[in-house]
């Protein structure tokens, strides 16, 4: 080793110490490589294999089709015009529009990210004067940073970018009146602490399938367009990342089980999200539909790492997949500001079953739990069933936000219409608690007397192949290739609606044990009947609600509202909860790294020293 | 005669001098629309002047949660906004302005100048008290004991060098060392929405709560009673004291309308015509006319009424929602 390095008589001192020490790395390094039965490789991150150029070349021409579907459309907004100039296409419709656009700017957040994405990606075909009236609006017009994780995102993100473009510039020519260095460090120092906080904690406004791509956008724009190497390589990073968390979750391209956030179209039919449009661009794993997040991540020169592909498509063996997610800030009634999220899905290539915990971990928005199973066309939706409380309630709400208690409600049903509703599908209830183990769940709820909304609903989708009511009470489906059981421990109504049935009760103690099974595992539909019929069930509702229940698998699950639920008599362990853990994804809680794995393939990002190691264990 | 002509010149020039130096400028805080969402294309929303009549001009940004203001007394030029995404700044009375904070400090409810010493200001967060001792260039966190997550309302002894109170849902904190540490007095047992200090009799205080009505201390702060009758169990947004006459106060909160007491704070009379908007975020008695009181309505804009609420006369900013409402010296 001595012999391969280079002395240099003339070095001083300090770097002749230097230089040993790197001699020294190096000698280490090599010794690992000879000791252990993997092969390390430090940089470059990637590791090519025979499918790697197929995959890239499959990734490139969905982004030549998605950026190419952005410039030809005869309309649009600002991504059209964005696609239009990278392209060099109809400048002169793309210019008299933003001309246009640029008269009356709106939309905060919402208007900075389109904004910057004409400003860099169209950035060649933009004319000198075009960019001075650009630049002119970051004086004039002024952007309101808005009040969630993903406002700051994009809001910090086009204020790093912006002032990168104009470094030297006076507060006087800044709507903010901060000078484009104090911006610039602000939003870098924001950004950092954003990825800080999401790798060891998680992200708060996490896993929505409505709002993932307002975190990527940002993310695909930094990595794009940020001429520091060492934020450019955090924002690949945080892509990676963001990426593997909805990759090791997601059912053709779906993001199954409990998200922070979700609409009441999108809990139902799920492919009409971002994460979906997303999903198609980057794996294909689910049909086409533009979304202006993908587009960005399109013209951003992004590409995922053939891990990745592998993790987000990959479903022929089931597994467990777990994550420490955290609530949004807290600001009244909790004595935390970041409550613990912990997540639990089942993966298999037919269904999904995944949940939370339960309570009030996110306002107005919450989905804490449902079964999905897979079908031919993810787009026709319908493909879930799940149970809520539909809470509505001011402590839920201040919780979270600053506004006034008796004003709060109805400031939230101006933009979120069916929050105050009876019949809602989607929210958080603190009456609600959930327990998962494997494709078996309980979910209990114990809501007291005088509760707004004092119900428990359950969706059933028409969609589903089979439904029968056994006299035993157990309510058996099927979905797809999914054989679903569900047993409702309290009386209910079976009400009709367009699309789906309406499971109803009025019964404020109660809950319900759900056991999903691959149709593959059965002979036939009667037969996983007769199983369930067989499996060990006691359940109470007085003085609480509680369950015993035997699994399928043979697990034995203990659950009593109020107490940590048991598998096989031993206590479920929370506070030891992984922020990633299953066979793809390994993280420790607090560790700002993920592991990623895949068949012997290993990439660590490690956000302590802002690097990425991929290396491949050597299989006999 | 020429005695009386001298007087009457003295006198003329008296009323000049004091019009010209201390008239007071009405300000409110505005959210413009109802319908208001973040990113939706909203109308001007933040800081407005009254102009006399209906007429109102709309200063600086089109912020959309604007919370509080404060004037420095010594320099009312100088102006600092309390406003969802930090701290505003003026110095030449709102042709420019610049967000003195960066993104630690976040849902400003309420900021307070210090007329003492004013580079010394306070704000009360959603996370805390922030203070900066040179008016904005610097911010540091609080230490507050025991630790509120949530304050609403802060306020600055107007006699006492160093001394803030502030108001949350922990009930009401005092600092004496210019903000770097308070603590939690005895007061309400509720989250306090407003706290105003009588300017012309120091001692006397008064807070809003959230459903437990009014509160008043005559010691400084140190103490407080609770007051009784039907107000005692509404939410009160915005109380104000008569400086002229410290007997009259003025409370309003969640469809309260507003309540008028004469007998300094030990009833309480409700008063819900004259107006069609009965929630009422800020309130104040005009500082240059005995008795005049202002209202700053959830939904239809400013009133005011020179008879303690007998009649009310619109004054414009139809459809807005007043968050704030205070005076300061042109």
């Amino acid at each position: 080793m001595i012999k391969n390095l280079n002395l240099n008589h003339n070095l001083t001192p300090p770097a002749l110490a230097l230089a040993l020490a790197h001699a020294l790395a190096r000698s280490l390094a090599l010794a690992l490589f000879l000791l252990f039965p993997f092969q390390l490789f430090s940089t470059p991150p990637r590791i090519p294999s025979p499918n790697s150029a197929k995959l890239h070349r499959a990734y490139q021409s969905r982004c030549d089709s998605l950026i190419d579907f952005y410039a030809n459309r005869p309309n649009g907004g600002y991504i059209e015009i964005a696609c239009k100039l990278y392209r060099g296409k109809d400048i002169p419709w793309a210019l008299a529009k933003l001309d246009t656009l640029m008269q009356n700017p709106s939309g905060d957040m919402f208007w900075m990210y389109p904004f910057i994405t004409v400003t860099f990606a169209g950035h060649d075909n933009l004319p000198v004067e075009v960019q001075k009236r650009m630049r002119e609006l970051w004086r004039t017009y002024t952007p309101y940073r808005g009040d969630t994780e993903n406002h700051w995102c994009m809001y910090y993100t086009a204020m790093y970018l912006i002032t990168q473009m104009y470094p030297n510039e006076p507060g006087e020519s800044w709507f903010n009146g901060r000078s484009s260095q104090e911006n610039h460090l602000e939003a870098r120092d924001y950004l950092i602490s954003w990825m800080d906080l999401t790798t060891s904690k998680g992200q708060g406004e996490f896993d929505s399938p409505d709002y993932y791509g307002v975190y990527v956008l940002p993310m695909a724009q930094l990595y794009g367009f940020a001429t520091d190497p060492a934020m450019k390589q955090r924002a690949a990073m945080m892509l990676d990342y963001l990426i593997a968390d909805f990759a090791a979750e997601n059912l053709d391209g779906l993001y199954v089980g409990g998200h922070s956030r979700t609409y009441p179209v999108q809990v139902l039919e799920q492919f009409q999200t971002s994460a979906a449009g997303i999903f198609w661009l980057l794996f294909g794993n689910t049909p086409f539909q533009g979304r202006g997040e993908a587009a960005i991540v399109a013209l951003s020169g992004y590409q995922p790492p053939e891990i990745l592909y592998h993790i987000a498509t990959d479903r022929s063996v089931p597994y467990v997949h777990r994550e420490l997610k955290r609530t949004r800030h807290r600001i009244r009634h909790s004595e935390v500001r970041n409550a613990p999220v912990y997540k639990y899905t089942y993966m298999f290539k037919d269904y999904a079953i995944g949940s939370l915990q339960g309570g009030i971990l996110q306002p107005i928005q919450q989905h804490s739990w449902d079964v999905t199973w897979a079908i031919d066309d993810p787009r026709q939706g319908y493909n879930t069933l799940f149970t809520l409380h539909p809470y509505s309630s001011a402590y839920e709400l201040t919780m979270y936000f600053p506004e006034e208690t008796k004003l709060m409600t109805e400031y939230v049903v101006r933009s979120k219409g069916t929050y105050d509703s009876a019949d809602k599908w989607t929210g958080s209830s603190p009456y609600e608690q959930i327990f998962q183990h494997e494709d078996a769940l309980i979910v209990l709820y114990d809501i007291p007397p005088k509760t707004r909304f004092s119900h428990v609903d359950g969706f059933f989708p028409k969609t589903l192949a089979k439904l029968e009511f056994d006299p035993s009470k157990w309510i058996f489906a099927q979905g797809g290739n999914a054989y679903i059981a569900y047993y409702p421990l309290a009386p209910y109504r079976w009400k009709e609606e367009e699309k789906n049935w309406r499971l109803h009760s009025t019964q404020l103690k109660n809950g319900a044990v759900v056991q999903v099974s691959p149709a593959s595992a059965f002979a036939s539909f009667e037969e996983f009947k007769k199983a369930v019929l067989s499996l060990t069930l006691q359940t109470q509702l007085k003085p609480k609600p509680s369950v015993l229940f035997t699994t399928l698998r043979g697990a034995t699950l203990e659950f009593a509202y109020d107490e940590t639920p048991k598998v096989n008599g031993v206590p479920v362990d929370y506070q030891n909860w992984p922020l990633f853990d299953g066979p793809f994804l390994q993280a420790k809680a607090g560790s700002r790294m993920l592991e990623m794995r895949y068949g012997g393939r290993h990439r660590l990002l490690d956000f302590n020293t802002v690097s990425v190691r991929e290396w491949v264990e050597a299989i006999p | 005669m020429t005695k009386h002509i001298i007087r009457l010149l003295l006198f003329t020039i008296f009323l000049l001098f004091q019009t010209g130096l201390a008239k007071s400028r009405l300000y409110v805080a505005v959210l413009q629309t109802r319908s208001y969402t973040v990113g939706a294309p909203n109308p001007p929303a933040g800081l407005f002047r009254w102009e006399g009549d209906t007429v109102w001009t709309h200063l600086g940004w089109r912020s959309p949660r604007l919370n509080g203001i404060s004037t420095d007394p010594q320099n009312p030029k100088t102006m600092l906004l309390a406003c969802g995404n930090g701290v505003f700044r003026t110095t030449d009375s709102g042709q420019n302005w610049r967000i003195t904070t960066d993104h630690r400090v976040t849902e400003v409810q309420d900021i307070a100048v210090h007329p003492l010493s004013p580079n010394l200001v306070c704000g009360a967060t959603a996370y805390g008290i922030w203070r900066t001792s040179d008016q904005g260039e610097t911010w540091l966190s609080a230490d507050l004991q025991p630790k509120p997550a949530f304050m609403q309302t802060i306020t600055a002894d107007c006699s006492i060098k160093d001394r803030f109170l502030a108001g949350g849902e922990g009930g009401v904190y005092e600092t004496t060392d210019g903000g770097k540490t308070w603590y939690r007095v005895a007061g309400p047992d509720s989250a306090v929405l407003d706290l105003q200090q009588c300017r012309e009799h120091p001692n006397l205080w008064l807070a809003g709560t959230e459903g437990k009505g009014v509160f008043l201390s005559s010691d400084g702060g140190k103490s407080w009673r609770g007051a009784s009758g039907p107000i005692s169990k509404e939410d009160i947004y915005a109380v104000a004291i008569n400086g002229a006459n410290p007997h009259q106060m003025a409370a309003a909160g969640y469809d309260t309308g507003v309540f008028i007491s004469s007998d300094g704070g030990r009833s309480w009379r409700q008063i819900k015509k004259g107006f069609s908007w009965p929630t009422i975020h800020a309130l104040s008695f005009d500082p240059e006319v005995n008795g005049r009181l202002y209202i700053g309505t959830i939904g239809g804009g400013v009133f005011r009424s020179d008879d303690l609420g007998k009649n009310w006369q619109r004054l414009g900013l139809p459809g807005a929602e007043v968050w704030d409402l205070t005076f300061s010296e042109e």
